[in-house]
């Protein structure tokens, strides 16, 4: 090609670089965030390989030999410890205020081979090695609020066995026996390396589902962008074709215009990328930041991300070129869009199809083909995110229709005649912003799972929130407990201590269904309606965290106490987390505990729902970016449908068509199209949420989402709203009357 | 230099003065358009007969001089002193448009292109849609209602224009180059019909051309040169 | 052979020619009377014979077209007259000065020049200065009356009938008018609005003339917007062409 030519294409005119610094500037925007979130996934998945050794749950550290009779089991005998063993016990409600502390606590024997990950040969008995987020934690709180907890500091672990740089991860050293006597302890001799257990099909095919609905918009960002000033180079390349350029030549300039922009718009995003990677790293994702480390996607990722933006991008422009039919006398016409079909119904539907067909899959046949559900659902999430695209500009053009039948003003007849003419375009400007509303809803059906878990009623009858509770291990006698008890309600904040009683400790066979109380102590746990009695008896159920009804006390015996042992020790406090941290850390340093001291609402702090929650940090960052995205794109569009309209508005502004009408015009234009498809996004977000959400676990439920689903629908709205009123500035200018001289 | 004799000219322009930046395109301009006249203002590209025509018409406001408009039966008014909204609605009231070429929306079909000014008038939309097919029947563009400018000639297209620039009736019509992408025939075709409705509504128009044929509708022309209007003008019957 | 056109002689040809062909002859030639406007721009040129239409008309077409006047001859006396205005010269300069401007590919005969000289001092509009009074023409000086001086300034200024033969007098009157230095651009001006008011004649005619009537009328119309072209060149041109004719 002639770059004498090709440089009288690219840089023509002033516009010419408005045009170049458009795209250059979209791609960059595009490509920094495809760089970021691509980081962000992969450092996901990298933070959870390094956290995989936490999940490892060993082997029973007791045999129970079979026998004949299943009611009438024989007694466990305790599997003995190995050189190549450790006995390891996960506490499950190492709670410090409202977070989660990962706590290991291991017994070796001297000449252990067993090396935990990130620390080597396993801690002495009474001290403990800690993630450095944790010992700064430690460091800074008061020794009776956590500290104490833990014994003496023997270092830390490294970074390579944590997942991320606010990890709250701690492996302490304890005598064998201390845990063998709650028999929750279990043998490990090697770590897992399989972050994902069973579900690491599932949570793959949820992630990457999550990343094609973050990236889809910036695609439709970068293809808008490419698009700009369409009509003014539509005139410059039929003038081209005039002086004897060919129409592959034509495309061959329109690649190369489109390539160069889009190669600095892309190596630029590169750039901010890496500017940008340290401060996105300080964005917390479940609970913890990433290792800035994580979030580098390597060379050969960027290179193939700039390569494939570039190319996609130059091809777009090329095939578009070649099919807006310009010929040497221009397109004097406006280009004639083929009028959208009932056709355009089938990818969306097809998606939809395959979408079920997996869930069906799953729920009804008896064999498992996890390949195929994944591919089937992945591959029908695409289709219905295609599918929106694709039916939209003929929704857009039905309901257009009705319009212009029903039209009374002149904006309304311009407005519904152009949207009816050309739906394709019209929809393009607000594609981005119906497939941010798809995806927020689809977010945001997910995550209403989290959100689902409600707090618990304060009301009597119901463990109170403020308390703490720990069962008492088996062997330990009444004094001693005593001695706990009266040792913990010295601490400040601790309002009163309660110790409930049983047959025998709650984890041994000999265990009774209620816990019995002293009368006096009753109105400490919360309880008004007390009978007269010396004695009371709750059921155990009392303890458990899904007790929704609240419970009655029952009159006992007054002797019942008598030969009794104390089975758990309730904590009232004045509800402060100094005062709670306090009370777990008096409770579970007394070495008397089996469960450790927990409150009613630590359960929800380790929630199986872990992944769900994962991804709606993610479906938030991407509901942000697809937003602002769509915002930015509608703007482009709104702005676009403006200047290559600039000479018939100007004339109709001459002729006496006040502006107001022309932003009324402009309005419509935008918001009908919107409007058409935004309720059937909203509907198809959730549906597919739910679609895949039982695609994990059936028993998860899609509820009515956060408020913040509906601050985000509002969101962008009003960016949609943002988006064309920032466009009207542009109105007044460009219909000018000198808009429609020097044609 | 202005024409003297008729009493009360619909639009007189008086000493009007306006630039571009550097570029002046009218230096003190005088002008008066009788009632129901044809008047055809020409001269060189350039000359700033665009310029005058929006003056006049109350697209622009000159940077110097007065344009004054007596409407019949109501006070004159000057029009050079109005804000926008009110020289907006002006327009589309009082004053039709015709253009050279690209004035109608190709989204629209014919009909709703005409009934534009009427719906922005505040017309009910089937009122409106009546009286522009009828318009364009008298145009001689029977059954061509429902297609779309793009489906339309050349000078079925300026038929349009014209039915949409006369459909509210206007007092003054100001047409731009009005055949000036027309062969001979399509031209004479235009101008003869867009004549023959304008003189029997009493319409004035205010018509630039740079053809000659063109003008010799006209009742009289002007000339405007550099700015200025010729001397070699006069009024004829 | 006439030497000056005559400016009804396109009108006559058409109406001769009409005459077979319209339903309505009497209607037609009534309105194609020539214009009642000032045509004294004929001047003198009005006693010469008309132009000569034999031999040059195609009567198959119908209509005749007066190929001589197309060729467009100058009002010879007049322009003569105006060249003598400038200052008092010999009939030997003035066919020289006549042929440098005017005489291109057919240069004035000096029988041609004498005779209307001799013509003009019978109609007073110039004088023979003294001079060698037995000389012969060419020894005779020639000055301009004041009765000339206004037959001239009356040519100038008076638009001339619209016609297909217009060009060349009016080319001959511009450049008089610039050697004069008087009002060229007032000139042109007279003569487009002449123009223009023929056209809005013809225009008129066409509204509710037959097909053929409306053919003839374009025919007209085309003509005289061809010389409406070059007086709008030519004004464009005026100040370029009076250097040029002044420098030499």
């Amino acid at each position: 090609m002639n770059p004498g030519l090709l440089k009288l294409a690219v840089v023509g005119s002033r516009s010419a670089y408005g045009r170049v610094a458009g795209i250059a500037g979209g791609v960059a925007v595009g490509v920094c965030l495809l760089l970021l979130l691509w980081g962000g996934a992969n450092g996901l998945s990298a933070r959870d390989d390094r956290g995989a050794w936490l999940r490892e749950t060993g082997l029973p550290s007791v045999a129970a030999p079979l026998t004949d009779d299943p009611a009438a089991s024989a007694p466990a005998t305790p599997v003995p410890l190995t050189a190549d063993t450790v006995l390891m016990e996960a506490n499950p409600v190492e709670v410090f205020r409202d977070r989660l502390i990962n706590r290991r606590d291991v017994a070796a024997l001297e000449a252990t081979t067993v090396k935990i990950p990130g620390i080597g040969s396993p801690p002495e008995p009474g001290s403990y090695f800690a993630s450095p987020a944790l010992q700064r934690l430690i460091e800074s709180t008061p020794r009776d609020e956590l500290g104490d907890r833990f014994g003496t500091f023997a270092g830390t672990i490294d970074d390579a066995a944590l997942p991320g740089p606010d990890s709250l991860v701690i492996v302490t050293g304890a005598a064998e026996a201390h845990l063998r006597q709650n028999g929750r302890a279990f043998l490990v001799s090697d770590f897992t390396t399989n972050p994902y257990g069973g579900s690491a099909a599932a949570y793959n095919t949820v992630l990457s589902i999550g990343a094609i609905a973050v990236f889809f918009p910036i695609l439709l960002l970068i293809s808008i962008v490419t698009g700009l000033g369409a009509a003014q180079r539509r005139e410059r390349f039929a003038t081209l074709r005039l002086i004897g350029a060919s129409p592959q030549a034509i495309s061959g300039i329109a690649a190369v215009e489109t390539a160069v922009p889009s190669l600095i718009g892309a190596v630029l995003g590169v750039v901010l990328a890496a500017v940008l990677r340290p401060a996105a790293a300080q964005i917390p994702v479940n609970g913890s930041r990433m290792f800035a480390a994580d979030l580098t996607p390597g060379w050969a990722v960027t290179a193939a991300v700039v390569a494939v933006v570039v190319t996609a991008s130059a091809f777009v422009a090329a095939h578009r070129t070649a099919h807006a039919g310009i010929g040497p006398l221009g397109v004097t016409r406006a280009v004639h869009e083929k009028t959208p079909t009932m056709w355009r119904s089938v990818p969306l539907l097809a998606g939809l199809a395959a979408m079920i067909t997996a869930v069906l899959m799953i729920r009804v046949m008896a064999v498992r083909l996890p390949w195929l559900e994944s591919l089937l659902l992945v591959g029908g999430f695409v289709l219905v995110l295609v599918g929106i695209v694709v039916i939209g500009p003929w929704l857009t053009r039905l309901v257009s229709r009705l319009g212009l039948r029903r039209a009374q003003s002149a904006a309304g007849v311009i407005a519904a005649s152009r949207i009816q003419k050309t739906p394709v375009a019209t929809f393009r400007s607000v594609s981005g912003l119906v497939i941010a509303v798809f995806v927020v809803s689809v977010f945001a059906g997910g995550s209403s799972i989290v959100e689902s878990t409600q707090a618990p009623p304060v009301r009597p009858g119901l463990l109170q929130p403020t308390s703490l509770h720990a069962t008492v291990a088996a062997g330990h006698t009444p004094g001693q407990v005593a001695d706990a008890v009266r040792a913990a309600r010295e601490l400040p904040g601790i309002r009163n201590a309660t110790i409930g009683y049983g047959p025998a400790a709650l984890s041994e066979r000999d265990a009774g269904p209620e816990i019995y109380l002293r009368a006096a102590d009753a109105p400490g746990l919360g309880f008004e309606d007390i009978p007269a009695t010396e004695t009371v008896a709750v059921d155990s159920s009392f303890l458990q965290y899904w007790t929704t009804q609240p419970l009655a006390l029952t009159p006992a015996p007054a002797a019942t106490l008598d030969g009794m042992v104390p089975v758990v020790i309730v904590l009232g406090t004045d509800g402060t987390p100094e005062a709670m941290d306090r009370g777990r850390t008096a409770l579970n340093g007394s070495g008397v505990t089996a469960i450790p001291a927990t409150a009613r609402l630590d359960l929800q702090l380790q929630s199986s729902t872990r992944l769900i929650q994962g991804l709606a940090v993610l479906a938030y960052l991407g509901m942000f970016v697809a937003i602002a995205i769509a915002g930015l794109s509608l703007a482009v569009a709104t702005a676009s449908a403006i200047l290559d309209r600039k000479r018939v508005l100007g004339l109709m502004r001459l002729m006496g068509m006040p502006v107001s009408v022309l932003r009324r015009i402009i309005t419509r234009e935008a918001a009908v199209p919107l409007l058409t498809v935004v309720l059937l996004s909203v509907g198809l977000g959730f549906l597919v949420a739910w679609l895949m959400v039982a695609f994990i676990d059936d028993t998860y439920r899609v509820t009515w989402p956060a408020p913040e689903y509906f601050l985000a629908l509002g969101l962008s709205l009003v960016l949609a709203l943002g988006a064309v009123i920032a466009t009207f500035s542009l109105i007044r200018g460009n219909t000018a009357v000198t808009a429609t001289r020097f044609e | 230099m202005s024409t003297t004799g008729t009493p009360s000219p619909i639009l007189s322009a008086r000493g009007l003065h306006h630039s571009f930046g550097q570029t002046r395109a009218l230096r003190g301009i005088d002008l008066d358009v009788q009632r129901g006249e044809v008047l055809a203002v020409m001269g060189p590209s350039g000359s700033g007969k665009s310029t005058l025509l929006h003056c006049l018409a109350g697209v622009l406001v000159p940077d110097g001089g007065s344009v004054t408009y007596r409407p019949a039966g109501r006070s004159p008014m000057e029009t050079s002193a109005l804000g926008e909204p009110k020289r907006t609605r002006l327009r589309l009231t009082d004053f039709g448009f015709v253009f050279q070429f690209g004035q109608l929306l190709p989204e629209l079909t014919a009909a709703d292109n005409v009934s534009l000014p009427l719906l922005l008038a505040g017309t009910r939309r089937p009122e409106a849609l009546r009286r522009s097919t009828e318009l364009l029947e008298r145009l001689g563009l029977d059954g061509m209602a429902a297609r779309l400018p793009g489906e339309l000639s050349g000078g079925q297209a300026q038929r349009v224009a014209v039915a949409r620039a006369l459909v509210t009736s206007p007092a003054v019509l100001f047409a731009d180059e009005p055949t000036g992408s027309l062969d001979s025939l399509a031209s004479e075709n235009v101008l003869t019909l867009m004549l023959e409705l304008v003189r029997e509504a009493g319409t004035t128009v205010v018509m630039i051309t740079h053809d000659a044929r063109t003008a010799a509708y006209a009742d009289r022309e002007v000339i405007v040169r550099d700015g200025g209007t010729g001397a070699g003008y006069r009024v004829t019957a | 052979m006439g030497d000056n056109f005559e400016p009804g002689a396109f009108i006559v040809v058409i109406v001769t020619a009409r005459s077979r062909v319209t339903r309505n002859p009497k209607n037609f030639q009534k309105s194609f009377q020539p214009p009642s406007g000032p045509r004294s721009g004929a001047g003198p040129g009005a006693e010469q014979p008309a132009c000569d239409t034999a031999g040059t008309a195609s009567s198959d077409a119908g209509i005749q077209v007066c190929t001589q006047c197309i060729d467009g001859r100058v009002n010879n006396s007049l322009t003569l007259l105006g060249l003598l205005s400038r200052q008092p010269s010999y009939g030997y300069d003035l066919k020289h000065s006549y042929d440098r401007y005017f005489g291109t590919g057919k240069a004035l005969a000096f029988g041609q020049v004498y005779s209307t000289l001799a013509r003009m001092v019978r109609d007073e509009l110039i004088n023979a200065l003294g001079g060698e009074t037995g000389a012969g023409p060419d020894r005779k000086k020639y000055e301009i009356t004041a009765a000339g001086q206004v037959k001239v300034h009356e040519w100038l200024f008076t638009p001339d009938v619209p016609s297909e033969s217009l060009q060349s007098n009016l080319f001959a009157k511009t450049v008089i008018a610039l050697l004069l230095d008087d009002d060229a651009d007032r000139l042109l001006d007279v003569q487009r609005s002449e123009h223009m008011a023929r056209m809005r004649e013809l225009t008129r005619l066409k509204k509710d003339a037959d097909l053929l009537q409306v053919l003839m009328c374009d025919h007209g119309l085309f003509h005289i917007e061809a010389d409406l072209r070059w007086i709008d060149l030519t004004g464009a041109r005026l100040a370029q062409l009076k250097k040029e004719l002044q420098s030499t």
